[in-house]
């Protein structure tokens, strides 16, 4: 990690509405050093545990699922980057269409990631962590 | 609709309007030609006529002309005269006759002669310019007059020339004279022509002063023709005076004139009547085979546009599937790959506890693709016809039993089985079976709060076997119950993962068994599919 960031700093909120896909994600990231601050299964709840969270506690990565019950991920990041516009948000879908990517790029988020890529996130966020 | 399809039952019906207004018009010509055609034909009865009245007349005056040729004994006892005029008296009933005229103009003898007027003066009008003309010519016609010397009656004259001994003179005249009545042989003659009563077609003899001498009508016998200026007509040609068509031909020996007359519409009538209805009729049946068309050319074309709808349901149904199948597979397949990944890339890091249960994370994903490729493969199956189907006599008792068993893999699954008979034989596919009863726990663990029980109750009700799975997921809208069994329909409120391939498949299944699948529970209610298959009777105990 660069810039004196251990990863161990690196926090990160993870929302699915798929429970293995959070556990998966929890098990890449803090394999690879990171922590996970917190996780939720949809979008109001994710919403509802990232206003509480700021402060004392704000994750510096939200990996956001795109399609869940509720708010989609693309409205859930418009939410937080309109309450907190450096926030750093990552798409992480099943279904990266161009439209979809053109429509993260418009709202700011940093990244998007294919669930495919899963084991890359770590590599991913050191990157843009570098870039931020 | 496009405007290219609006446009066809357009031409169509224009295409039937145009061939209705061309038969119309081939009708009217037709109609056209057939009337000239009978104009023709009348006028030529006219012309034959009136050829046939001046050839007898021609004859008569010429009878009438060797008549004055006799070296006449103007004397009144003269036997020999009055038997020659006996003979020319034509007409006793109408007291008709014929007399002799010396060259004083003296009646000096005659037949059916009137009380008084033998030796008397002759001065009908006329009969001097007549005398005139008599100087040259064998015979004139007098006008009508309103009555003559045998008779009261409105009468026309013939004088015959009785010339004198020296050329250029004149001893006398016989004349001939004719009562204007309805039995006289010219009335009579006429009267034959006529078509009948209530015809407005009148047939009419007129002098040279338009006067009638024979009509076929009722009245005008000796006076002028008063609607019609009868010697100002072209001869020989139709003519219509208003709403009337007459037709006229000369008698040129006296100067008299054949004239009919009707009114157009009559006259046509015979012909423009019966071309009018076969007309009628014609466009009436190509307006009904045209209505008749134009409603199968529409319907073709619904036919062609639901046709057209349902293959693009069709082809969005399919794009659907792609893009529904190659989203889902998506996660399991990053769930599989990841956790081994991860357990490969971190496996000395990784204690025995942590990689056991990442290997079953991605076991539990991998059994997840499994049962997703299983549900494409199946509705490929389905919708291609290839969905078979291995029958055979089973015990569902032991079906649904192994499909529970094996259903309960995961630590919160708790099923509660309530089997209200030991065996229940039904024929049937056993691995079809289970898949829908797989299904129908799948279903309930993913649309269920966790940790809540799903109720799975086999119970025989007559000749059905009953299933019924239930849980705590919250009901179905009402309107959604029949939906959430069609293709690609996910979870009660289209919010949970899946191809939404389970229950339409299941539906088809059951069916292929002869049985029934529904869904019970309003929204908030528990939530109950019910699954009813046909079942072997029970077996009556042998006494």
């Amino acid at each position: 990690m660069s810039d004196g960031v251990s990863r161990a700093d690196v926090s990160v909120m993870v929302v699915d509405d798929e429970e293995a896909i959070r556990e998966l994600a929890r098990l890449v990231l803090e394999k690879a050093g990171l922590t996970v601050l917190d996780e939720a299964e949809d979008g109001v709840i994710a919403l509802e545990r990232y206003r509480a969270q700021n402060p004392p506690q704000r994750p510096l990565i939200v990996l956001l699922d795109n399609r869940m019950p509720g708010p989609s991920g693309l409205e859930v990041a418009a939410q937080m980057l309109s309450d907190f516009p450096t926030q750093i948000v990552v798409l992480f879908s099943a279904h990266l269409d161009a439209d979809i990517v053109a429509d993260a790029q418009r709202l700011g988020i940093a990244a998007c990631v294919p669930k495919l890529q899963v084991t890359k996130l770590p590599g991913i966020l050191d990157e843009l962590l570098k870039a931020s | 609709m496009s405007l290219r399809e609006r446009l066809v039952p357009v031409i169509a019906a224009m295409a039937v309007f145009a061939v209705g207004l061309a038969v119309i018009l081939l009708l009217r010509g037709a109609t056209d030609d057939g009337i000239t055609a009978l104009e023709d034909a009348k006028q030529a009865q006219v012309s034959t006529t009136a050829r046939s009245f001046n050839a007898r007349v021609e004859s008569s005056l010429g009878s009438l002309g060797a008549l004055g040729a006799r070296p006449w004994e103007l004397t009144e006892d003269s036997e020999a005269d009055q038997s020659v005029l006996d003979t020319f008296a034509v007409d006793p009933d109408a007291r008709s006759g014929s007399f002799l005229v010396n060259a004083d103009d003296t009646i000096t003898a005659g037949v059916l002669l009137q009380p008084g007027r033998l030796g008397g003066q002759y001065d009908a009008p006329g009969w001097a310019e007549a005398k005139t003309e008599l100087l040259s010519q064998p015979a004139v016609v007098l006008p009508v007059t309103d009555g003559g010397v045998t008779t009261d009656l409105p009468s026309y004259a013939f004088a015959v020339a009785i010339p004198g001994a020296d050329p250029g003179t004149l001893r006398g005249a016989v004349i001939f004279e004719a009562a204007l009545t309805a039995d006289s042989a010219f009335s009579q003659e006429i009267e034959a022509l006529a078509a009948g009563d209530g015809s407005s077609g009148v047939w009419r003899f007129v002098d040279s002063n338009g006067v009638v001498l024979a009509t076929s009508a009722s009245s005008g016998l000796g006076e002028p023709v008063s609607d019609l200026d009868v010697m100002g007509l072209d001869a020989g040609r139709v003519v219509t005076d208003g709403d009337t068509l007459v037709f006229a031909a000369d008698a040129p020996i006296v100067g008299w004139r054949v004239v009919f007359t009707q009114e157009r519409d009559e006259f046509v009538e015979p012909l423009a009547g019966p071309l009018r209805v076969a007309g009628l009729v014609l466009v009436l049946l190509m307006l009904v085979v045209g209505l008749v068309l134009v409603a199968i050319l529409i319907r073709r074309l619904r036919q062609a546009q639901e046709e057209q709808r349902r293959l693009e349901e069709l082809a969005r149904s399919q794009e659907e599937f792609i893009s529904v199948v190659s989203h889902e597979l998506r996660t399991p397949v990053a769930g599989v790959l990841g956790f081994l990944q991860t357990t490969l890339d971190h496996w000395d890091a990784m204690g025995e506890d942590e990689r056991m249960t990442a290997v079953r994370r991605a076991f539990v994903n991998a059994r997840r693709l499994q049962a997703m490729t299983r549900d494409v493969l199946d509705t490929e199956s389905i919708e291609a016809g290839r969905f078979g189907y291995t029958m055979t006599d089973l015990d569902i008792v032991a079906e649904v039993t192994e499909a529970v068993e094996g259903f309960l893999g995961g630590a919160q699954d708790q099923v509660q089985l309530e089997l209200g008979v030991d065996h229940v034989n039904v024929h049937g596919d056993p691995d079809r079976l289970q898949q829908v009863f797989t299904n129908l726990l799948d279903n309930a663990r993913k649309n269920a709060p966790p940790d809540t029980t799903i109720r799975f109750a086999l119970d025989r009700a007559g000749d059905h076997v009953r299933v019924v799975v239930e849980d705590e997921g919250g009901g179905i809208d009402p309107d959604q119950m029949e939906r959430i069994f069609e293709k690609f329909v996910r979870g009660r409120d289209g919010s949970v993962t899946g191809t939404g391939l389970g229950l339409y498949i299941s539906r088809r299944i059951v069916e292929a068994h002869g049985g029934r699948i529904w869904a019970e529970g309003g929204a908030g209610e528990k939530t109950r599919f019910v699954v009813e298959l046909p079942c072997q009777p029970i077996p009556v105990p042998q006494a």
